[in-house]
């Protein structure tokens, strides 16, 4: 970063902080992760995580149930590990079998996860305190967050100003202060899960990593993605840092 | 759409009836694999100010020249002309397609794929949505449900008690579930299971309850007629995405269906998420349906 670039970004950081107002917690806030870190799905005993570097840690560790990949060219392969697990996935690997393959994108989602969580660090401020996984909560968040199948549905939502305006959301059902079910009109079926607070890009300001698992009501379909999401000032909009 | 009946003609240098015009929309609708790139015509009865270029004229010209095997299409429909009664002899020809029924051995394929697909799994599980599931994506909502089913014993093979299969259903119903826990993961915590036989009936019955449903989205009678390989394309869809997936969010392949356009169809059948190798499966199967 040239040195003009940088004192830019200060004076941005440091006017965001003056024009915040009081709604902004300020401290140094030490990442907070979800107890119910998804481990519970690769080890018989869900693993304990105390530190951000514990999560980078599990993702060496061994599973109590391997799974099984394969490729065009280089055959099957067992993996027991998300280190591998996510290599093999780039090299071009799939689940061994089709009927696999949301369990396996399911699997390599959270163990992406575990890797951004193990560099999420302390933070200074927070303008996202007061957020919940609520109705509320679809209307600020981008139309990314919409349950997106079919090519119409698409092309609609790149138009659309956020998920609850791409997908119509017609109920949310709260299981507890870090998970909450939301349905829409089209019977999807989401179930997004808060995994961390913490800073994520280095710029002193919380950012959240969500977990979404998606369904259908009446169908088989299923699928997962993660979520990197910020806010930069008291009132101004949500932004997503990252999807995967 | 049976036959078709216009007044006066449609075209350029024709009457444009707005009813002849919508008519004619229509039953070009119904022609379209005939005529492609020719996309779905708006039926709203008008030609627009200038004729020749609106593009129910621009199909009327693509039939002429590619089904009639006019050199020099005129773009018009006359009453009883040449391009009218091609156009009523494909209309007919696609009425008096013989149904082609859900035989035994079309459920026999169809479960075959399902399973590649979805798997065959003999013990309870928990599927991505935490309902207690067995066989071919069969979901029990309560215990109830499950007690009617023809559980056995895994090792003796002996029917099992009612006891048995609402301690089991329990069981299986206390652990986490998620879209990254596998249903072998629920196989150690289980003693009963369903033999191929029941699998296949359950499978069967799910077969039924979806035909009903596609038959809903596309009509009763024009379902019948859908080639076999549309059936098997229909069918993974439906169990894929719920009735009200298919039929609200897919519009435009459900319009290609509708139309017998496979070709076009096959483009918008994609489903993001899902297995490569499973989209595949459906489009090649589409896409070839024309032929």
């Amino acid at each position: 970063m040239n040195k003009k670039i940088q004192l830019k970004y200060l004076i941005f950081i440091f006017a965001s902080l003056i024009n915040s107002g009081c709604n902004a917690a300020k401290s140094d806030i030490k990442p907070y992760f979800n107890t119910n870190n998804q481990s519970a799905a690769f080890f018989e005993k869900p693993v304990v995580v105390g530190s951000a570097k514990d999560f980078l840690a599990i993702r060496e560790k061994a599973w109590d149930f391997p799974t099984d990949l394969k490729h065009k060219k280089l055959g099957q392969k067992t993996v027991s590990n998300c280190l591998i697990l996510n290599k093999l996935i780039n090299e071009g690997f799939t689940a061994a079998k089709a009927y696999d393959h949301a369990f396996v994108n399911a699997q390599s989602t959270i163990c992406s996860m575990w890797e951004l969580m193990g560099e999420f660090k302390s933070y200074n401020v927070s303008f996202m305190d007061k957020l919940r996984l609520n109705k509320d909560f679809s209307a600020q968040v981008p139309a990314q967050f919409a349950l997106l199948i079919s090519n119409d549905d698409i092309k609609k939502a790149a138009s659309a100003a956020s998920w609850d305006d791409a997908s119509k959301i017609k109920d949310v059902k709260s299981l507890n202060d870090e998970q909450a079910t939301y349905y829409d009109r089209s019977e999807s079926i989401q179930r997004l899960t808060l995994m961390a607070k913490g800073d994520y890009n280095a710029d002193g300001v919380e950012d959240r990593l969500l977990y979404m698992e998606n369904s259908v009501e009446g169908g088989s379909y299923s699928s997962a993605k993660a979520y990197i999401i910020t806010r930069i000032t008291a009132n101004g909009p949500i932004v997503l840092l990252k999807e995967f | 759409m049976g036959s078709l009946h216009i007044i006066q003609s449609v075209g350029i240098g024709g009457k444009n009836d707005l009813n002849d015009i919508k008519t004619v929309q229509t039953s070009l609708n119904t022609l379209l694999h005939l005529i492609p790139p020719t996309k779905l015509l708006v039926v709203d009865g008008k030609l627009g100010f200038k004729p020749e270029n609106s593009k129910t004229v621009g199909a009327i010209t693509l039939f002429q020249k590619k089904v009639v095997g006019i050199v020099r299409p005129d773009g018009k429909i006359d009453v009883n002309g040449k391009t009218h009664k091609k156009i009523n002899e494909k209309l007919i020809a696609i009425k008096s397609k013989t149904p082609v029924p859900t035989t035994e051995a079309l459920k026999a394929k169809l479960r075959s794929k399902l399973e590649q697909y979805e798997g065959r799994v003999e013990h309870m599980y928990l599927d991505t949505k935490g309902f207690v599931t067995v066989g071919v994506g069969h979901m029990m909502p309560s215990s109830e449900e499950a007690k009617k089913v023809a559980f056995i014993n895994a090792v003796s093979g002996a029917a099992a008690t009612k006891k048995e299969i609402e301690d089991e259903f329990a069981l299986i119903k206390s652990k986490p579930f998620g879209a990254a826990y596998n249903y072998r993961r629920f196989k150690s915590y289980t003693k009963l299971k369903l033999s191929d036989s029941t699998i296949n009936e359950i499978t069967n019955k799910h077969i039924v309850i979806f035909e009903g449903e596609l038959k809903r989205i596309y009509g009763a009678a024009e379902f019948k007629t859908h080639p076999k390989n549309v059936k098997l394309t229909l069918f993974d869809m439906i169990f894929n995405l719920g009735m009200r997936k298919l039929n609200t969010r897919y519009p435009k392949f459900n319009k290609y269906i509708k139309a017998n356009d496979y070709k076009n169809s096959a483009l918008e059948s994609n489903k993001k998420g899902v297995a490569a190798e499973r989209n595949l499966y459906v489009k090649n199967l589409l896409s070839k349906s024309n032929e």
